[in-house]
């Protein structure tokens, strides 16, 4: 009898073991975004936020008792390196990919047919291009059309009449191009636009000759769509060379690498954003305080977006038990989440709701100076 | 103890509980200490290195802050001539100490820079948040444009009023010299981190230009400002000792880390094979072993057992012991053969026992329904005397005496060890001192007794015991009259083999001889007489009479023939 009693509890222990070492096999989650190079803040910020989110998950215990893993790669803000690492990510066996982090390499995946089912929740990406789609492409971003046309309306209600010129990234063009046309069309006839090229502008080390055809043109404004240190750096450029016009830039350069970069250079400068508040509830300061202890550096919007993406995938394996499989359709019908911010929605196309706030950076931050309200349409 | 586990299965247990689990423990043990010893050795050597690269960086910064202090603006804010050799010694030296040396105004503008360059700098934020005292500021990592990659910045207020001097750090020449020291040591990797575990100069440069954060790492977020932090940690999917040590000056985290495996190698390399090879050694010995143990004791011993189950058939123990044994088995074999035949020995004389016990438990039931016919006649002549009260108490007290005598006799069989013979020796002395006390009285009459230890069978003893009671109370009756004085003899002799002889004397006054012969006196004499006469038959006996200076009555029998029991069937 105690013998039998002893192989049933060595049987069992041997089970336990197994079964312990298969329920704790990690889930393991993919993060895309340009890690170096000089549009790196959005994504070593977006690899520290979910890289955040994880810890903080796993110390709760995980999902259905398996941790996540977060294997982060750098897409370059590249196409190319972009479709090169989907194939890698599914051959590691990952569950979803958060990211990317830029437009450029978003489109590109989101148009891939064979992703392997393995759904993207990308925190930044905004290119317009992306929105409205059945595909597997989620983003807690808004489009960023509309902060870009609100922006150029901003502007020429403050200047009206306003000369302005436009350089656009050509590193980024799914990101650039309709940011430049909805500027425009904010601009509409209250304004000229004399200047529009698209650049290469990662790449510029001396803006000299840029600010000498510009300055024939006489422009009042000049919006540049590139990242936060290409933002800067023209910023620095500009203000060096004694040219006092007014600066516009993109959301995507409203990190907070700009003020690291662009210092008293980008004082007055004018951005609009789809998000705003992300960190301004509880949430968000304890997010805020938790992101500084341990990386050192205050979290950018793309941290706060990043942290808020692995909650949703997280809500989302929650209810596929970690799999994989029906992840898409769970994402695609799981409607409010939170956030940082509080509960938000995100539709069965995968896109959240578009707001738009245009701020002006003053005394070292970014403060509100207008919000789009969607009934003045 | 388990009865259910056979020999085999207990010796093998016993041989991997008491031998292979304790030896193979005591070699984990010896395993497991000189893994011990080889990651503290290998934690020391860590702690060793990391604090020599502590000292380097210390050292390296030293160098820088002591360059900027000769950096000399002029005052538009360019850089003075004099302090060109020093800039050039720190940005061109064979191991810059900068990338760039920046002047910037009290904005954080870029005013002058050295080598020359765009007026694009990337600190201007930084810098404008730091605060900046007497000594070297250290800025976080952050990515220049100017050069293309991550870099941290040392920043000193300038001598001259309002202007600051900011250089970028070649990290490489940090990374080049900490690599070289470390190119001996091929499984080990020498890192720094801020203290918040960003990268900033690590030989795999893939660390630096990604920002890698590994503040997760404990000894790099634990880490104090002395006291090395030493652990084994699992990094990139591999376990590693890793042992992190604090530069003050910059707050940063220098780390030394080692593929755990790698580490332990050399121990292992040794261990491994040893540990395989003994335990090989034992596994051999503990078979080799297992197998002379079956030859020699397990195989003969089941041969034993099956051989003592034939025991249970009855049979005993056959044949010789099992060959190639050792001595005490085969004694042990030896003295079961001689337990096994004395078993069966006993068995069967218990069994002849108990048959005779049946038969005498079977006679003794008919010998007292003999002997209760005994007394059933006795009461039956008894009452043909009975004509007035005293008779009848007469004959009640003689009845008495002589079912007493029957129940002498089978006080004697119980009391001794035959229970189907009585020892007349003791039964007539008995018997006599018995008649002594009843007839208390007459204590003028002696009673002498000559009788041997002469065992009876019970179907004699109960009629001679009667017998002898009536010879002996007619004797106290009727010899010694008016207070005579007297004696009465008891002797019972065996005069030859199946032959007894019963003689009861007196020197009384004597029977009158005109009774006649014997059968006379059976015929004409008392009740008491007659009795005599009829158990006498009973025994086939034969009775003598003569007077010789009192009455001499002298019974014989022979056992050999049967006794015909009164009302017996």
């Amino acid at each position: 009898m105690i013998r039998r009693v002893r192989q049933a509890v060595l049987r069992a222990l041997l089970l336990a073991v197994l079964l312990s070492g298969c329920s704790r096999a990690p889930i393991l989650i993919g993060f895309a975004g340009p890690l170096s190079g000089s549009s790196s803040d959005l994504g070593v910020q977006g690899r520290n936020g979910a890289t955040l989110a994880i810890e903080k998950i796993n110390a709760e215990g995980g999902v259905h008792g398996r941790p996540l893993e977060l294997i982060p790669r750098d897409d370059g803000n590249d196409p190319d390196t972009a479709l090169s690492l989907n194939e890698a990510f599914r051959q590691e066996g990952v569950v979803a990919i958060i990211g990317h982090m830029t437009s450029a390499p978003s489109v590109a995946v989101a148009t891939l047919r064979e992703r392997g089912g393995v759904p993207y929740i990308s925190p930044t990406a905004s290119a317009p291009s992306l929105s409205r789609r059945d595909d597997y492409f989620f983003r807690l971003q808004g489009a960023s059309d509309r902060p870009a046309r609100v922006l150029g309306a901003y502007l020429v209600d403050h200047v009206p009449g306003a000369r302005v010129a436009v350089l656009l990234d050509s590193g980024n063009l799914a990101y650039s191009e309709p940011y430049g046309n909805s500027f425009s069309d904010g601009i509409g006839e209250n304004g000229v636009i004399v200047y529009r090229q698209f650049l290469d502008i990662a790449a510029i080390a001396d803006w000299t000759a840029v600010l000498d055809d510009l300055s024939t043109l006489n422009p009042e404004a000049v919006l540049i769509v590139a990242s936060a240190v290409d933002t800067a750096r023209f910023a620095q450029a500009l203000r060096n060379a004694g040219l006092d016009w007014e600066l516009l830039g993109s959301g995507w350069a409203a990190t907070g690498t700009i003020s690291t970069h662009g210092g008293r250079a980008i004082d007055g400068m004018l951005v609009a954003r789809s998000v705003f508040d992300l960190m301004e509830s509880e949430a968000g300061q304890i997010f805020r305080d938790r992101y500084f202890q341990r990386f050192g550096r205050e979290p950018s919007f793309a941290a706060a977006q990043a942290y808020n993406s692995v909650h949703l995938l997280v809500a989302a394996l929650d209810e596929t038990n970690g799999r994989v499989q029906g992840l898409r359709d769970t994402l695609r019908t799981i409607g409010e989440f939170n956030t940082l911010a509080g509960p938000t929605t995100i539709d069965a196309y995968g896109d959240v709701e578009t707001v738009a706030v245009v701020l002006r950076y003053e005394s070292d931050t970014f403060v509100p100076v207008y919000h789009w309200d969607p009934e003045n349409e | 103890m388990n009865r259910d586990r056979s020999l085999t299965t207990i010796v093998r247990a016993s041989l991997v509980r008491w031998f292979l689990v304790p030896s193979g423990t005591l070699l984990l043990l010896v395993l497991v200490l000189g893994l011990w010893r080889t990651r503290e050795a290998t934690f020391q050597w860590q702690i060793r290195n990391a604090t020599w690269i502590r000292t380097y960086l210390t050292t390296f910064l030293d160098r820088a802050e002591h360059m900027l202090d000769f950096v000399v603006v002029d005052a538009t804010g360019e850089i003075d001539y004099r302090s060109i050799p020093v800039l050039s010694s720190g940005v061109r030296a064979e191991d810059p100490v900068f990338r760039r040396v920046m002047i910037l105004d009290s904005e954080a503008n870029l005013v002058s820079s050295y080598p020359a360059a765009s007026g694009v700098i990337d600190v201007s934020g930084i810098i404008g948040k730091m605060s900046i005292g007497e000594g070297l500021a250290i800025t976080a990592p952050y990515f220049s444009t100017a050069t293309n990659r991550m870099v941290v910045a040392a920043i000193r207020r300038g001598t001259i009023a309002g202007y600051t001097v900011a250089a970028e750090l070649n990290l490489n020449t940090l990374q080049h010299s900490i690599t070289s020291e470390f190119g001996r040591f091929e499984d080990a990797t020498a890192f720094l981190t801020d203290r918040w575990g960003n990268v900033i100069a690590h030989p795999d440069m893939r660390y630096v230009r990604e920002q890698v954060n590994l503040g997760a790492l404990e000894p790099i977020r634990d880490v104090g400002s002395h006291e090395p932090i030493t652990g084994l940690y699992r990094v990139d999917d591999t376990l590693r000792f890793v042992t992190a040590v604090r530069e003050l000056r910059s707050g940063w985290t220098v780390v030394v880390m080692q593929d755990a495996l790698v580490a332990l190698t050399p121990t292992l390399s040794v261990a491994i094979p040893t540990f395989a090879f003994l335990a090989t050694l034992w596994v051999m010995a503990l078979g080799l072993f297992r197998r002379r143990l079956d030859a020699i004791v397990v195989r003969p011993l089941t041969r034993f057992a099956g051989e003592i189950e034939t025991l249970k058939r009855r049979s005993g123990l056959t044949g010789n012991p099992p060959a190639g044994t050792f001595r005490e088995l085969e004694t042990l074999f030896h003295s079961f053969q001689e337990m096994s035949e004395t078993i069966l020995r006993r068995e069967g004389e218990l069994k002849t026992a108990v048959e005779e016990n049946e038969t005498l438990l079977r006679e003794i039931h008919h010998r007292v329904k003999n002997n209760l016919n005994v007394v059933a006649s006795l009461l039956s002549l008894q009452s043909t005397a009975i004509d007035s009260v005293e008779a009848a108490r007469a004959a009640f007290q003689e009845s008495r005496n002589r079912i007493f005598s029957i129940a002498r006799v089978h006080e004697s069989l119980y009391g001794g060890e035959n229970l189907s013979a009585v020892d007349m020796g003791g039964y007539i002395r008995q018997m006599m001192s018995d008649l002594t006390d009843t007839y208390g009285q007459r204590r003028d009459i002696g009673v002498r007794v000559e009788a041997e230890h002469i065992h009876v069978d019970i179907q004699y003893a109960v009629p001679c015991g009667i017998i002898l009671n009536e010879l002996v109370t007619n004797a106290y009756k009727h010899a010694f009259p008016q207070e005579r004085p007297g004696e009465i003899t008891v002797e019972f002799t065996k005069p030859e083999e199946d032959r007894y002889r019963l003689v009861v004397r007196d020197n009384g006054v004597g029977i009158d001889e005109s009774a006649g012969d014997v059968a006379d006196l059976y015929r004409h004499n008392s009740l008491g007489m007659k009795l005599i006469g009829v158990l006498v038959g009973q025994i086939s006996g034969t009775m003598t009479y003569r007077v010789d200076n009192g009455s001499c009555f002298a019974i014989e029998w022979s056992d050999s023939e049967e006794a015909v029991a009164v009302g017996a069937d």
